[in-house]
């Protein structure tokens, strides 16, 4: 012991190695935010959810990004305190599942809400308290009347039922580092079943986990629709005489093909310093509008080589099927209107026709071929579109465009650009609309010299097909799509800087022209249903940053004035 | 006393003093390491690192340079009387001064040794302590945060440290001036616990006497402007009246303690 005494070292050392050990079990025991899966905590007749994973992780990889890189070369300090303000709101250390969990029963003259869950599932117990002190902050003084709120004891927790005017307006539960809110008190209940073992959770349930699955993704977010719940949900809502529109609404589910409907699954993770977004649609079959969608032909990309190279954006889809999908809308819509009612769609297309002069079904959607194209092109210091669309004959929709001018009574001048001829319908205000044919495409912009472009690019000039930062995005693209989309990005910094902007932060929203890698989605038609992937710089997470720094950013201001005014009385005492 | 006597002498105090004083050097350190933990621990914290950026660094420098200051005046003055107080106190207690006395040297060099080094080891800590904390603070920044550059950060970092710098000339003659005045406690005082209490109950004189000044100069007054940013200008200023005063003050109390100590009775 004497010896032990003497030598002060060997204490320190064991110190340090205890204050190691905590250290490392710290870091090495995840937090409840870092693997949520919050389908272990939702019923198993969820008809849907959205969950955003850990939102501090997706913080960190925004600001790890290429995107917030380069918008932080001209926004320095408004970049900076953007994110260390959505970090002191609190709402970061958490991920989020948002679910609609059934419907509440009618009651009296109160019509059939909605049950809708909010789980946050924290990293901490600070943090959990940081939220639910904002939220029923925010709750108390959203309402201008008297709010109370009533506990109520269910399983082992509390439920605590937020109401205003005598109606209940929120209900939550606090338990351990989780929150749950509910617009009711039912939902919540059904929650707590689940979280008591007393009910199936959705992570069993038989259609979910294909779905979960098959996104493998653990990242981000995942969205999940179940679509026979769905169905039941609405085969569930009142059929009597007096809810006609609920009836409507029946009709309008299943013509569209939606009953149809497995489940859509929707997946958001960050990849190779970007974001794919993927949404999956699996039927059971292709019915109705959706089947008509789903069986188009898949688009050729030819039109996209009458786009000039320097496009900014393209969009690029097949309409093979747009008569078909034009006429079967027509009938549903009739149906619909006329079970509920209202006018039939019929009515307003002879309206257009009177004031257009033209025969929409047949002048123009029977005139439509095979593609559409639209394009974004600079010019000059500004940017001008284009649409080229296939038109199946040439000389029809030609005159199609002279009857819609001569019964307008608009000029049309004619003039020649490299063989071509090149048509301008006089519009009311000076400009008009500008028209060509090429190759049996319909080429139109409201801007003068982009038709001109296009008919150079035709003509041998270098397109967009040929573009090797397209032709590098599409390579990513399996199978023969439906439609494809591609940017650019060359404003995407000045773009996200509008979506970030607010009173406290100060972006910058235009003349930053940055390099970043092109933008490209595609949606495709496969035997189990539709697939629809895109691949952008951040995706949805900065408009749900933007929205939770905003919401929350407030809560936390008025946190802090609440602190600092006793401090001011002390001070004019 | 030659020089082989001095040289002696000065091995035999930093052999002695050397653990100490690398235990005081860690001490002055002690907001960085408060810093360093609830950057690792701490999420949130980890987060704000990461979202720095070139702005940005400057105002955490500033800030960084404000803390250390503060911590320097207030709990490092303590520190700086508990590391003092042992100097002559101790071995008067344990008698080992008379092994000193055997030697052909002068009671006065004894002290003046002790004093000289343990003076240089104070002002080095406290002088160093802030530089090394801002090197390290901005060293941690550049490499934790993802959007700042050596190029863009250069610029805040020398400007701070510039400040810094002449403030390690303010809190260099504080540290001595407290330094001398707890040495003389040491040799007033054989007990060190005795010398201890003397030392504090000084600096809690020197801080009633100041009273809130002394942290409104460091922090209110002179660091903010009124739009709340911090504001250097007080590191910029080295006014040579009070650095003369406390070094003349420093200087009385050192010769203070040889007077004592030459007319101590010691047996």
């Amino acid at each position: 012991m004497n010896r032990l005494k003497r030598k002060p070292f060997l204490f320190g050392a064991g110190a340090a190695v205890l204050l190691l050990v905590a250290a490392a079990w710290m870091f090495a025991s995840p937090s409840a935010a870092e693997a949520p899966r919050l389908e272990r905590l939702l019923p198993a007749e969820t008809v849907g959810f959205v969950q955003v994973n850990n939102l501090r992780a997706q913080a960190l990889k925004i600001m790890e990004s290429d995107a917030w890189r380069e918008l932080s070369k001209e926004n320095q300090a408004a970049s900076s305190l953007f994110m260390m303000g959505a970090n002191h709101t609190g709402a970061l250390d958490a991920s989020y599942a948002l679910a609609l969990v059934g419907m509440d029963a009618a009651e009296g003259d109160r019509q059939p809400q909605p049950q809708f869950v909010l789980v946050a599932e924290f990293g901490s117990w600070d943090s959990r308290r940081n939220f639910d002190n904002r939220v029923l902050r925010s709750l108390r003084e959203s309402s201008k009347k008297g709010v109370t709120i009533a506990e109520q004891e269910y399983e082992d927790a509390t439920i605590h039922i937020v109401t205003s005017d005598g109606r209940e307006d929120v209900a939550f539960v606090r338990k351990d580092q989780t929150l749950y809110l509910s617009n009711s008190a039912g939902a919540l209940k059904k929650v707590l079943d689940v979280r008591a073992k007393k009910a199936k959770s959705l992570e069993t349930s038989e259609n979910f986990a294909p779905a979960r699955a098959r996104a493998s993704v653990h990242d981000g977010m995942f969205g999940y629709l179940d679509g026979a719940a769905l169905t039941r949900l609405i085969e569930s809502g009142p059929s009597s005489e007096g809810h006609a529109g609920v009836a409507a609404f029946r009709q309008l589910f299943h013509g569209t093909g939606a009953s149809s409907v497995q489940s859509v699954a929707f997946t958001s993770a960050f990849d190779g310093g970007r974001v794919v977004e993927r949404f999956v649609v699996n039927t059971s079959g292709k019915q109705g509008v959706l089947g008509t969608i789903a069986t188009n032909a898949p688009t050729s990309q030819a039109l996209l080589a009458l786009v000039p190279e320097d496009a900014l954006q393209a969009f690029d889809a097949s309409i093979a099927g747009a008569p078909q999908t034009f006429d079967e809308l027509l009938t549903l819509f009739g149906q619909v209107a006329a079970q509920a009612g209202k006018k039939d769609p019929q009515e307003l297309f002879e309206r257009v026709s009177s004031k257009t002069g033209l025969d929409l079904r047949n002048d123009l959607i029977g005139q439509l071929g095979a593609e559409i194209c639209v394009a974004q092109l600079p010019n000059g210091d500004d940017r001008s579109g284009v649409i080229i669309l296939n038109v199946r004959d040439e000389q029809a929709f030609a005159r199609t465009l002279e009857k819609f001018a001569e019964h307008n009574k608009r000029a049309v001048s004619v003039r020649d650009y490299k063989g071509v001829v090149v048509r301008l319908i006089a519009g009311e205000k000076g400009r008009g609309m500008e028209y060509a044919f090429v190759g049996g495409n319909l080429v139109a912009s409201g801007d003068a010299g982009i038709v001109e472009r296009v008919i150079d690019t035709a003509q041998g000039g270098p397109s967009l097909a040929g573009n090797a930062a397209f032709r590098e995005a599409v390579a990513g693209a399996g199978g023969n799509p439906q439609f494809v989309y591609f940017n650019t990005n060359a404003d995407y910094v000045a773009r996200l800087g509008h979506v970030l902007k607010s009173e406290e932060h100060e972006f910058k929203t235009s003349g930053q022209s940055v390099s970043l890698k092109p933008s490209y989605a595609f949606g495709v038609s496969r035997p189990e249903g539709l697939f629809v992937e895109s691949r952008t710089p951040l995706g949805t997470f900065p408009r749900l940053l933007a929205a939770m720094t905003s919401k929350f950013g407030q809560e936390s201001k008025k946190e802090e004035s609440k602190k600092e005014e006793p401090k001011k009385e002390t001070t004019s005492e | 006393m030659n020089r082989e006597m001095i040289k002696a002498m000065l091995w035999k105090e930093w052999r002695e003093t050397r653990w100490k004083w690398l235990a005081f050097a860690v001490a002055f350190h002690g907001p960085l390491f408060l810093a360093g933990f609830v950057i690792t621990i701490e999420e949130s914290v980890k987060f704000d690192l990461k979202a720095m950026s070139n702005p940005i660094t400057g105002q955490v420098l500033e800030f960084a340079l404000i803390a250390q200051s503060v911590f320097l005046i207030t709990a490092g003055l303590f520190l700086l009387a508990f590391f003092a107080v042992g100097s002559v106190g101790a071995e008067l207690d344990n008698r080992s001064i008379f092994f000193l006395f055997e030697r052909p040297v002068r009671r006065g060099h004894v002290l003046l040794i002790k004093y000289l080094l343990g003076a240089v080891q104070t002002m080095t800590c406290v002088g160093l302590s802030i530089l090394s904390s801002l090197t390290f603070v901005y060293a941690v920044i550049v490499a934790g945060s993802t959007h700042v550059t050596l190029e863009g950060s250069w610029g805040a970092f020398t400007n701070v440290v510039a400040n810094a710098t002449r403030g390690t000339v303010w809190t260099m003659v504080i540290g001595l001036m407290v330094y001398s005045a707890t040495f003389l406690f040491s040799v007033l005082f054989e007990k060190w616990w005795i010398a201890v209490i003397a030392g504090a109950v000084s600096l809690l004189g020197m801080f009633y006497y100041f009273g809130s000044n002394l942290f409104d100069m460091i922090i209110n007054a002179a660091t903010r402007n009124g739009d709340g940013e911090i504001d250097l200008s007080l590191y910029g200023r080295l006014d040579p009246v009070p650095i003369l005063v406390m070094l003349v003050v420093s200087t009385g109390l050192y010769f203070t303690a040889q007077y004592v100590f030459a007319r101590k009775e010691m047996k």
